[in-house]
């Protein structure tokens, strides 16, 4: 209020001074006419009136000191003094303003990406008190399930426990009309009408989705569109109301969701949300049917219930649960927080990675700033001793040793303006330029992107937090210290040190006590950054078990067509033989999937003896989950995926539907059925019926082993199950076509593929290679590497500039002592040599105290890297390498400038 | 006033003010009028003191003021509690109670 007051009575200072002007006479008036009332001649009466009053002038300075304008007035007297002062020095203020513009723009982008990612989020789900519900078992292939329709609406009557629960599943299917114009694959969402409810979301126009809407298999095609795809559609006003193709069936759009909403999701979504009515047209399954599991459910705990007081309900809602539902299920429910890495998953996502990586990335950012400070505080000490002596003079003249530093302070808070001004432009730019490298890539990709605005007012208050922080830790220490009553030293003090230089050249001065930290804290960052760079290098050239290069991928989408299945595997035979035809029988392959594409086919696949590996207390047989594709003769050696044991498909099992039920699994799924013994010959089961019968006639026999594609940067590949295509036609068809140089060559695999199936739609002719760079964890470690390897980057600057500057003006203070030397006989190559020991042997002890701060760091990173960080030593011996380089240089050159100088001419200037 | 009165005073500026405002809005002459009336010769009270505590207690909030033409047809700034004013009034005024019974006591008891 007092500030605010003060401000206002600043910028009106003419109407309120004049007020002031008009009370003050109004009262000496007043005053005046007492005294005439009691007899005095006017003039002597204002005289008398005057005397009382005490002075107007003093009055009135005293009422302005109680509007804070004085305290405003001095503020302001500051800023001009500092603004003249920074003037005064080019130099240092613009390498300080880069400086912290640096250390402080790395924070910005770090806290905005934490914002996004981590924090709202969690604040979010917080708030409306969210939880996933999950279930587990304890038999050991697989804990986790999905939930039937039935099973959720049996949760959401647990009302002692759940205020609300909605259900939710996603897919990928076409949308939109045309051949492949408007047609794209993309992910839908499918949610029950409380879905939107409990996240606590109002549409932007038009209306979510109505209980009958919802309910299973209900069949009432509306949909309501994610907020970027209405922009991409160029926000038509008549959109509400258009309709919308989804895999052939025409949606009416009935509302767009808000800016930036994207379901559970941090960061990506999808295109479109369909009532959960509408799911069984997409997913092709009966959400009718207890045993059709496909759902997530997410839920509100009833009011005032905490998750531990939930958890503690859980067992006799598990009992109610299946007592409804399943009566010889043996999951138990959990619940946890509600996952925002991924849009779907069947198991409770571990979010301690994010929150592990936003924690370090933050830490590390915060380790820049404080380099930063580190570097301005040395700064500021070098430039500060120069000044000491005018200093001294101002604090015996009478000035407070708080109004100096408050001078001083307000000096470093004017360069942190600057710095933080230039940072977050610095910082909107590389916000922008990451931003850009996202679009482009989520361009081609299956989701909605959300791109929020960069510099809102949280971000602003963020920079500004970073700015003060900056302000406080650079300045208060060496104005602390400047203004240390010590008056006659160093009012005696000669401009360039005096006394104080060869304090500042002592080993243990505050000024090398900072070159050191500095030093210590560069090294912990270089060798984080390294390792997370090192990590990085690893995951973008491991072995992925394929070979993406010299191929071209086309996407053939049958299931909007109105084939049934064997007029699709006919078609996709026809296909495939004139394509071989035109491109060469070793040139050409298909599959039901493709790596690094957004995959969620799994089969239960159970060994022959599964019945007889049975839990034992719980009777299910033993199973594996496995990813599951098909495909047709020659893809192995199309892919160049290794085969290590036996072989794989010959032509009959490739082109016979009815031929051999064989299989070639990986060596993920074979060491998971069968351990050590020999996979090849062993028979399997791919659903639980034929398992069931004992019909040995109906299961597969392993005829190969091959190496595992990775389609995932950072996770192991899952277990992988192969089949012909024949056997089980997939309705959507990858060809793989070899072709020397597969850019060039979409133009015409494009023409040839519209003339040879004008059916079915044509969603992607791409390279295979650029599905990997495109994937979103090959993203995620593109841009670790670009903002970890910028972060080692600016500390390395950071280190350098600093020990540069300090040791650069040590060594200028000390051109007297160095030229006195240089006369009395000694060779600029022995000053040289001690001033870079002295150099050195700081950087030693620095590096030092570095090491142990990098090995903790080390022990930190190590639970949440990449594989790949093995030669921990050599990175490290090479981060202090470099470092100690950058700092024998920083000392070699200004030290070899200084000994070059004339002795004669050095000390005639003295 | 004297000296000694003076530092006896000290600490009631504001419990003056607000004291002088119970009954109706006053302008800084008004007020001091106001506080002489009662004894001129204990309680006085400087100009140099009345208008920065003024200043102080409108940006508690505590009073407001506004211009209005006096009885005599000139233009002065009236003075005025606002609620909090009144409220912190009733609190002064109570403490000023117990404080002076108390003391009281002490001299009676001496």
């Amino acid at each position: 209020m007092k500030l605010f007051n003060a401000l206002a009575r600043l910028f009106g200072r003419r109407r309120v001074e004049a007020e002031m002007d008009e009370e003050m006479q109004f009262h000496l008036e007043h005053l005046t006419e007492r005294y005439v009332n009691r007899g005095l001649a006017p003039a002597a009466a204002r005289r008398a009136a005057l005397r009382e009053f005490g002075g107007i002038d003093q009055t009135k300075e005293e009422v302005r000191d109680a509007w804070g304008a004085r305290l405003l007035q001095d503020l302001a007297r500051d800023l001009r003094y500092a603004v003249l002062s920074l003037r005064r020095t080019p130099g240092f203020t613009a390498i300080a303003v880069v400086t912290l513009a640096l250390g402080i723009s790395v924070n910005t982008v770090m806290f905005a990406f934490v914002r996004d990612a981590v924090l709202q989020p969690l604040a979010r789900n917080d708030a409306r008190n969210l939880v996933a519900v999950y279930t587990s078992r304890a038999d050991a292939d697989r804990g986790w399930r999905y939930f039937s329709y039935p099973e959720v609406e049996a949760l959401a009557e647990q009302t002692d426990v759940f205020a609300n629960v909605a259900a939710y599943t996603f897919d990928v299917t076409a949308i939109g009309t045309g051949r492949d114009q408007n047609l794209q694959r993309r992910v839908v969402g499918m949610v029950s009408h409380s879905y939107f409810d409990l996240l606590g979301v109002t549409p932007h126009a038009g209306r979510f989705f109505s209980p009958d809407e919802s309910r299973p298999n209900a069949s009432i095609p509306v949909a309501v569109a994610d907020y970027g795809y209405w922009e991409r559609a160029g926000q038509p006003a008549n959109f509400i109301g258009s309709t919308v193709r989804v895999k052939q069936r025409d949606y009416t759009i009935v509302g767009i969701a808000p800016r930036g909403f994207l379901g559970l999701s941090s960061s990506v979504g999808p295109d479109l949300w369909l009532p959960l009515g509408e799911a069984h047209h997409i997913v092709d399954g009966d959400f009718d049917n207890p045993n059709y599991h496909r759902l997530s459910p997410i839920a509100q705990l009833a009011p005032g219930l905490s998750a531990e007081a939930a958890r503690a309900r859980l067992p006799a809602v598990t009992q109610n649960l299946w007592n409804q539902t399943a009566p010889n299920e043996d999951r138990q429910l959990l619940i946890g927080a509600p996952s925002t890495n991924d849009l779907q998953d069947d198991q409770p996502n571990d979010e301690s990675f994010m929150g592990l990586f936003a924690t370090l990335s933050l830490g590390l950012s915060a380790v820049v700033l404080v380099v930063a400070c580190l570097n301005l505080a040395n700064l500021l000490l070098a430039r500060g001793a120069a000044r000491r002596k005018e200093i001294a003079v101002r604090l015996s003249l009478g000035a407070s040793r708080f109004r100096i530093v408050r001078q001083l302070v307000t000096e470093t808070f004017l360069l942190a303006l600057m710095g933080g001004t230039l940072g977050l432009l610095l910082s909107t730019w590389v916000d922008h330029m990451l931003m850009q490298l996202s679009a482009d890539a989520f361009a081609v990709s299956q989701f909605s992107f959300n791109v929020r605005p960069f510099v809102d007012t949280t971000t602003l208050l963020a920079t500004l937090g970073f700015s003060a922080f900056a302000t406080l830790v650079s300045s208060l220490g060496p104005a602390l210290r400047l203004t240390r009553p010590s008056l006659i030293t160093d009012i005696k003090a000669t401009p360039e040190g005096g006394a104080d230089a060869s304090r500042s050249g002592r080993f243990f001065s505050l000024s090398n006590l900072l070159v050191v930290a500095q030093i210590a804290c560069s090294l912990a960052l270089l060798f984080s950054a390294a390792l997370f760079l090192g990590s990085v290098r690893h995951a973008r050239h491991a072995d992925r078990g394929f070979d993406p290069a010299q191929q071209v991928v086309a996407n053939l989408d049958y299931r909007i067509t109105d084939m049934d299945t064997e007029q699709i595997a006919a078609r996709q035979q026809t296909v495939l033989t004139r394509l071989r035809e035109r491109y060469g029988a070793d040139a050409v392959a298909t599959a039901s999937n493709i790596p690094y594409n957004f995959d969620l086919s799994r089969r239960s696949v159970y060994p022959l003896d599964a019945l007889a590996q049975a839990n034992p207390e719980t009777g299910e047989p033993r199973r594996q989950r496995a990813g599951y594709t098909t495909v047709s003769g020659g893809y192995f050696d199309l892919l160049d995926i290794q085969v290590l044991r036996g072989r794989t498909f010959n032509a009959t099992e490739s082109t016979d539907p009815a031929g051999p039920r064989v299989v070639v699994i990986d060596q993920q799924l074979a060491t998971f059925l069968y351990g050590d013994a020999d996979p090849i010959g062993q028979r399997l089961y791919l659903d639980k019926e034929a398992l069931n019968s004992g019909d040995t006639r109906l299961s597969h026999e392993v005829i190969g082993v091959v190496r595992s594609p990775r389609d995932h940067v950072f996770n192991e590949p899952p277990a992988r199950l192969y089949r012909p295509l024949v056997q089980d036609p997939s309705p959507n068809l990858f060809v793989h076509l070899r072709q020397p140089d597969p850019i060039a060559a979409l133009p015409d695999v494009r023409r040839t593929l519209d003339e040879l199936e004008p059916l079915a739609p044509l969603l992607a002719v791409r390279p295979l290679a650029s599905y990997v760079e495109q994937h979103l964890s090959t993203l995620v470690i593109e841009i670790c590497g670009l903002v970890f390897g910028l972060l080692g980057a600016i500390a390395l600057v950071l280190a350098v500039a600093g020990v540069y500057g300090v040791k650069a003006h040590q060594i200028a203070r000390r051109t007297r002592e160095i030229g006195i030397r240089l006369a009395i006989g000694a060779s600029p190559r022995r000053v040289v040599r001690q001033i870079v020991r002295q150099g050195l042997a700081q950087a030693a002890v620095g590096l030092a105290i570095g090491l142990g701060l990098a090995f903790l760091a080390g022990q930190v990173l190590a639970s949440m890297l990449l594989q790949g960080t093995s030669g921990q030593s050599l990175m490290l011996l090479g981060s202090a390498a470099v470092l100690a380089t950058a700092v024998f240089l920083a000392t070699w050159i200004p030290a070899r400038r200084a000994a070059r100088v004339d002795p004669a001419v050095t000390l005639k200037s003295e | 006033m004297s000296k000694k009165k003076n530092s006896l005073l000290q600490g009631t500026v504001d419990l003056l003010i607000l004291s002088s405002l119970r009954t109706e809005d006053r302008h800084g002459w008004g007020i001091q009028q106001r506080i002489e009336q009662l004894d001129s010769h204990v309680l006085t009270l400087k100009q140099g003191s009345l208008y920065p505590a003024l200043v102080r207690l409108g940006d508690q909030g505590l009073i407001h003021s506004e211009w209005r033409m006096t009885e005599n047809g000139r233009r002065a700034k009236y003075y005025g509690l606002t609620p909090a004013g009144r409220e912190r009034l009733a609190e002064e005024v109570a403490q000023w109670r117990a404080f002076s019974s108390d003391l009281n006591l002490l001299i009676e008891g001496a």
